[in-house]
């Protein structure tokens, strides 16, 4: 890890220099690298942060060349740390060879970026908005390794004025050391050692009504098996698990001037069937639901001011969380999370910024269980508790 | 992408007045809000290049006519040779 960092800051130190970046010929070069800090008051959140931590960075490199006047090659390179995951391992975060037909249609082949919502395609550019974290009742970033890109073909293009799509088909990116297998290791008591992705569907709508607004919805739909050994009592075994998802995502944003407005609404099937080893099966459905609200005002060159309130729950018909009481043994308000989120953002430059913010919590469904699990195997979580954030980055 | 099929590539003035009064009047943004428009862009896909940044107009006068599909906009004291010129006044397209 420490040699690609000095390699960044190297890259970082010439662009600095007098040199205008992003501009080399056909190839245009272009990253940031940014650094966090995370301290709670009480709950792990991403990282041992009751303590503090600086477990919170990543880094992107992004070149794009143009082959002919409507064939691209682009490719990111990222690496990240939140916490136990990532651990500044670089990865192909995406790859595209992008052929634009004309307006109504353009084919990109690769590992593309997920057209969830309105921001998952730039979630990790988060010099282009005023918080650290975008609301994890949409944009959950525990998750983000499984819903960042997908490996496969993608079609897009405006079919009227105002009206754009983009469709993809492949394969979601999940694995047993990322952060959706963690969510289900700590929920479950469970191990999972292995994921096998089944091909996916997703689909983006947008329409801009008028200068200024856009409306969209967009749709995941996925499928995964997954092995896991299962230790919490009653059970001990080894599990097969069919997991189907079905995601729907109905989003709003306003721009005017120096305001922008925005909102979504997600809601989320999943199905879970049990296939126990040499014994029974079990069926489970239930539907995720979240939804935020956000605000953000330039008030200058310099200085902006963002506040949104996220709201998710992990199963919408069991909002207090009594089933999750009483199937799994943890606190019922780890059921849902209620966010309230202050944020500040300073642009030193073009190039540099800086961000504050600061996160009142009800509830703990946005923590990683397994982070606040004492030695005895106790969970040690509390139901209100607050988040402050801090970040610095350079983009170029 | 022009009527030819050649890609239009946007040239600007970095940091210049000329810059800012054009964005102003005719973009509807800021110098940081077209900055953060074409990195968006840039970053979820949606364009592999972003405008070019020059740091003098005989430089950036240079590229565009030594670049198919360029466009850029200079100050009215400057007199590009061997490049098409559409003179603008605020409000007025001549």
């Amino acid at each position: 890890m420490k040699k690609y960092l000095i390699f960044f800051i190297i890259c970082l130190v010439v662009m600095s220099c007098g040199i205008i970046p992003g501009y080399a010929m056909d190839t245009a070069i272009n990253g940031f690298i940014s650094q966090g800090y995370l301290k709670t008051d009480k709950n792990n959140w991403l990282a041992e942060t009751e303590e503090g931590s600086f477990e919170i960075n990543d880094m992107a490199l992004r070149f794009s060349s143009r082959l002919t006047s409507r064939l691209f090659l682009g490719i990111q390179f990222y690496a990240r740390d939140l916490g136990d995951l990532g651990n500044d391992e670089i990865t192909l975060d995406w790859f595209a060879a992008d052929y634009y037909y004309n307006s109504m249609l353009g084919i990109k082949v690769g590992k593309l970026k997920i057209p969830h919502g309105f921001y998952n395609e730039s979630r990790d550019a988060d010099f282009l908005r005023t918080s650290i974290f975008l609301p994890f009742s949409v944009y959950a970033e525990q998750w983000r390794d499984s819903f960042i890109a997908n490996k496969g073909l993608g079609f897009y293009g405006d079919l009227f004025r105002n009206l754009s799509y983009y469709l993809q088909i492949g394969v979601l990116n999940a694995t047993p050391d990322g952060g959706m297998a963690k969510s289900f290791n700590g929920l479950m008591g469970a191990t999972i050692t292995a994921i096998r992705p089944k091909t996916c569907y997703i689909a983006n709508i947008q329409y801009r009504l008028i200068e200024g607004l856009r409306v969209g919805v967009s749709t995941l739909n996925s499928a995964y098996e997954f092995d896991m050994t299962m230790t919490a009592q009653p059970y001990d075994v080894s599990i097969i698990t069919d997991v189907i998802s079905s995601i729907w995502v109905y989003s709003a944003e306003y721009v005017y001037n120096n305001l922008t407005i925005s909102g979504e609404y997600e809601r989320s099937l999943r199905e879970f069937d049990f296939e126990f080893m040499g014994g029974s099966n079990r069926h489970r459905k239930f539907s995720m639901e979240g939804y935020y609200g956000n605000m953000e005002y330039r008030f200058n060159d310099w200085f902006s001011l963002g506040v949104y309130y996220s709201v998710l729950y992990q199963d919408k018909d069991d909002k207090n969380g009594d089933y999750l009481s009483s199937t799994y043994g943890l606190p019922h308000f780890q059921a849902f999370s209620k966010e309230t989120c202050i944020s500040t953002r300073f642009d030193i430059n073009h190039y540099w910024m800086v961000k504050l913010g600061i996160h009142y919590n009800n509830g703990t469904f946005n923590t990683y269980i397994l982070d606040n699990k004492e030695s005895d195997g106790t969970v040690d979580l509390e139901k209100y508790w607050t988040a402050f954030a801090a970040k610095v980055t350079y983009s170029f | 992408m022009w009527d030819n099929g050649e890609n239009v590539i946007i040239a600007w003035l970095y940091e210049s007045d000329s810059h800012k009064k054009f964005l102003r009047e005719f973009v509807g943004k800021n110098p940081r809000q077209f900055n953060n428009y074409w990195k968006n862009r840039l970053f979820i896909g949606k364009a592999h290049m972003v405008p070019k940044p020059f740091k003098n107009e005989v430089s950036l006068i240079r590229y565009v006519s030594e670049t198919k599909g360029a466009i850029g906009y200079v100050s009215s004291f400057k007199s590009p040779k061997n490049v098409k010129t559409i003179s603008i006044k605020l409000g007025v397209i001549q």
